[in-house]
């Protein structure tokens, strides 16, 4: 894995457009075997696909890859419609007992209004 | 409250893979995850924070008006095993369990 200095912190991916359309609704809802009038809430994961561009440009080994934690903040309801535009980010890197913790976070926007909010820990190596 | 979520089968492991396009072959390709050391492939955390949602909304809970949702990921979960969420509506708490008695994922709501 290359771990970045700290100079080259923050990492930022490629802007991700995201459409909440109908396909993508249903393609999460097939998943969920679901089905509801509302958007999933965790149909933002959608936008975590920044995230695996970093741990690839990171070279991580994605077999010693763990999701730790994951939390969404929601500054107004998730519509069907909405056409999101997500920023992801990697700030620092830790290391803690023998592995690397990568927080990332996530901000999903609307125009200039800023819709939702992510953290992401993804722990690589360690037990 | 107790839901059952059914049996995670690889065919929901792909569904989810095309959804969010999350394709990490440990989840899809199981020589890979055998590899890895596994005894099979496993499930996206996210597909189980997914399920955690469904089962809140089932649970009569609008997700429309979510303000915080966050989870800890506990445990793998692998293909063929068996999910079931606890809510607990006055804590705003949820755990899903596999196999009756394994924590994989604890979340909160506000």
């Amino acid at each position: 894995m290359k771990l970045p200095s700290s100079e080259e912190f923050p990492i930022h991916a490629p802007v991700l457009e995201i459409s909440v359309d109908k396909k993508l609704c249903e393609a999460f809802e097939k998943a969920f075997q679901a089905t509801s009038a509302n958007v999933p809430p965790t149909i933002l994961a959608r936008g975590l696909e920044g995230i695996f561009g970093i741990l690839n440009q990171l070279e991580v080994d994605w077999k010693s890859l763990f999701h730790a934690t994951q939390s969404f903040e929601y500054h107004q309801p998730l519509q069907k419609g909405m056409r999101l535009r997500i920023e992801c980010s990697l700030n620092e890197s830790r290391k803690r007992g023998g592995a690397i913790w990568l927080p990332f976070t996530m901000k999903a926007f609307q125009g200039k209004d800023l819709v939702a909010e992510g953290k992401t820990l993804i722990v690589v190596g360690g037990a | 409250m107790k839901t059952d979520l059914g049996v995670i089968t690889q065919n929901h492991i792909n569904d989810y893979a095309d959804a969010s396009g999350d394709r990490n072959p440990i989840h899809l390709n199981e020589a890979f995850a055998k590899s890895a050391g596994l005894p099979s492939t496993i499930a996206h955390g996210m597909l189980t924070m997914g399920l955690a949602a469904k089962a809140l909304e089932e649970s009569g809970f609008d997700i429309s008006q979510l303000k915080n949702f966050e989870a800890k990921f506990k445990e793998k979960v692998f293909v063929n095993e068996r999910l079931v969420a606890e809510i607990d509506l006055s804590k705003k708490e949820i755990r899903i369990l596999k196999n009756s008695d394994i924590v994989v994922l604890t979340a909160s709501w506000t």
